[in-house]
């Protein structure tokens, strides 16, 4: 890659007391990607965005945006349009008016200004005539204002907070793909907050999954749902998210699940298995759609039918198995077995190991 | 049958009570137009002759200008003081925010007269009474716990993130004021300069004590009129122009706002 990144964040921590909400965070982003930071409440993930605002300072660490540091820099001065949660629309303003205020602000005036306020409202799919006070709209008409009014200065970078999380279900998906459009039209960099992983995988180029105020792991979405860094990466990512089979490395030929029931050779199924020492506590990354639900057959796992979801085109058949809780996704039109004692198969593509206690991925020594 | 009588039984008393509240307003606006040496009700003959009076009157004249220039400059200081107060108290949230909530409300706990009793001892030892800065201390003092509520009410509503997004669309900190803040905190601002006003003119016990021979303001100047003389009817009749003025002020006020929402 030549020349520095876009958006470079070096060390950057944030403390509150004895509580460290970033610890030393590092991030690049390319010009013209869209960043989702993503990650469960209390991650760092909003703390991130305040101070790439320039809302919140920071206690170390740099920011650095188009080549030049911004880290000091009061937010009026950053060029970085935001769009907030509860989308802070000014209910004495019009809609137009809300939408002209960063131009106001950039001295823009008469015709240009209004052709500029034309041009956003249009990119968001509102009417341009729109004279109503925010208080008249809906909210999913008010979070398109809330965007028109961010990328009509044509700002460096765009930030969003949580965009979809106050919109009803149906609305959510449509806005999802929305704001996917918007970017491949604008180009802008964007950086979104969300707790929603459905919502980052959908629309991210590049995901950073943080937790406890740390980057996790940071790389496209389908190899975060192929190749999670940690248990927990892997626990979050996917509809429904990973089950994780707690399991302790025994024999070379059989692993013992929680209760000490024996399983059959977890080495043959996942290569990684080789190398962990005895009684390590493991945690085995099943896919609930890399399961298979049968009523016979060789070395399966032995799981009982707690409850079964129908979702569309699917089922989410919930087991308990080797005393975990696991759930199995699979085609509503293939017939399940007669329960509720069943067996779980593991697809043939070889599951991941993560060591139980620190997280990591363990890797196959075996090459 | 039953249904009817309880039918009525609601406005009867809506009407009953507004009459309760607004009779002595009627009383005082139809008497002033009497034409009688003394304050009547119902009105007799219908004459202007007491608004004359009043106005040629210069004791009442020099006490509603007292009254006046005392309110205005007391309301300005009491809801500068108030919007500040406000506005560390709400965007700062410091720990101690609820005692001094409570302390701004102190001089409503005590009876007036008692307040303004010790307010005199101490004014008569650093030599403030009888004095316009006295008494204008004294004016704001008694108002500032009423625009301090409405001030700390209407910051408290003000979105904290509005002056955010102000800030990331490019206003500085006095921009974001002048566009976001003050506009939204002005129905705020109005009414607690019109309540902080109109506490300051009605205000008898305080200025009766604190005010020398100089400050006479008008409710002071009616007032000791009443004890001596009886109810003069220029009182009556100034009386009426100030209601009238005031009902003037609300309705057009009234209209502003819901021409500018």
């Amino acid at each position: 890659m030549t020349g520095s990144p876009y958006l470079r964040i070096r060390s950057v921590q944030k403390r509150y007391g004895a509580f460290t909400a970033l610890h030393g965070f590092d991030l690049d982003v390319e010009q013209g990607a869209f960043v989702a930071l993503l990650g469960p409440s209390g991650c760092g993930k909003s703390t991130l965005l305040q101070i790439l605002a320039g809302l919140l300072p920071a206690d170390q660490g740099e920011i650095h945006l188009a080549g030049s540091e911004i880290t000091k820099l009061p937010p009026w001065r950053r060029g970085i349009g935001l769009v907030f949660q509860n989308y802070a629309l000014f209910p004495h303003l019009s809609v137009r008016q809300n939408v002209r205020f960063g131009l106001d602000m950039l001295n823009f005036t008469g015709r240009e200004a209004e052709a500029r306020v034309d041009e956003a409202l249009a990119m968001v799919g509102l009417d341009p005539n729109l004279t109503r006070r925010p208080a008249e709209l809906s909210g999913g008409q008010q979070q398109r204002v809330a965007i028109a009014r961010a990328i009509a200065i044509r700002p460096r970078m765009l930030l969003l907070d949580e965009p979809l999380s106050n919109l009803d279900a149906v609305l959510r998906n449509k806005v999802r793909l929305e704001l996917r459009e918007l970017h491949n039209r604008t180009g802008i960099t964007t950086v979104m907050v969300t707790h929603d992983q459905a919502e980052a995988l959908a629309t991210a180029d590049r995901i950073a999954v943080m937790e406890s105020g740390r980057l996790l792991q940071y790389e496209p979405p389908e190899a975060l749902y192929r190749s999670p860094a940690t248990a927990f990466v892997a626990g979050f990512i996917g509809s429904p998210p990973s089950n994780l089979l707690p399991l302790s490395a025994d024999t070379a030929e059989t692993w013992k699940l929680q209760g000490g029931q024996a399983w059959r050779p977890v080495a043959a199924l996942s290569p990684a298995a080789a190398g962990v020492p005895n009684g390590t506590a493991c945690l085995m990354a099943l896919r609930p759609e890399r399961l298979a639900v049968r009523g016979t057959g060789e070395g399966g796992l032995p799981a009982r039918i707690t409850a079964i979801e129908f979702v569309g085109g699917d089922r989410l058949v919930h087991v308990e198995a080797g005393g975990s809780r696991l759930t199995v996704r699979m085609p509503a039109i293939e017939p399940l077995p007669e329960g509720p004692d069943v067996l779980l198969f593991p697809s043939a593509e070889a599951p991941l190991l993560f060591d139980a206690s620190s997280g990591r991925r363990l890797e196959s020594t075996r090459h | 049958m039953k249904r009817r009588w309880t039918d009525l039984a609601w406005p009867v008393a809506v009407a009953a009570i507004l009459l309760f509240l607004l009779a002595p307003i009627l009383v005082l606006i139809f008497s002033a137009f009497d034409g009688g040496n003394i304050f009547r009700f119902p009105p007799q003959n219908y004459s202007l002759r007491w608004f004359e009076t009043a106005f040629g009157h210069a004791e009442y004249r020099k006490s509603l200008w007292v009254s006046t220039l005392l309110g205005l400059i007391a309301s300005a200081i009491a809801v500068t003081l108030a919007s500040l107060a406000a506005l560390g108290l709400v965007r700062g949230r410091p720990g101690y925010r609820f005692a001094v909530e409570v302390l701004l409300l102190a001089p409503l706990t005590l009876p007036l007269v008692v307040w303004a009793i010790a307010l005199l001892s101490i004014y008569a030892q650093i030599g403030l009474n009888g004095t316009l800065p006295g008494l204008l201390l004294a004016h704001v003092t008694i108002t500032l716990p009423f625009a301090a509520r409405i001030m700390i009410a209407t910051l408290g509503e003000i979105d904290p993130t509005l002056e955010a997004a102000a800030k990331s669309l490019g206003a500085t900190p006095f921009r974001v004021f002048w566009r976001v803040t003050l506009p939204l905190a002005l129905p705020g601002l109005l009414s607690s300069t019109a309540i902080a006003f109109l506490v300051s003119f009605n205000d008898v016990v305080v200025t009766t004590l604190i005010a020398g021979a100089g400050w006479i303001t008008f409710p002071v100047r009616a007032f000791s009129r009443l004890r001596t003389e009886g109810i003069d009817p220029t009182t009556i009749a100034i009386g009426a122009m100030i209601v009238v003025f005031t009902m003037a002020v609300v309705i057009v006020g009234q209209r502003l706002l819901k021409l500018s929402r």
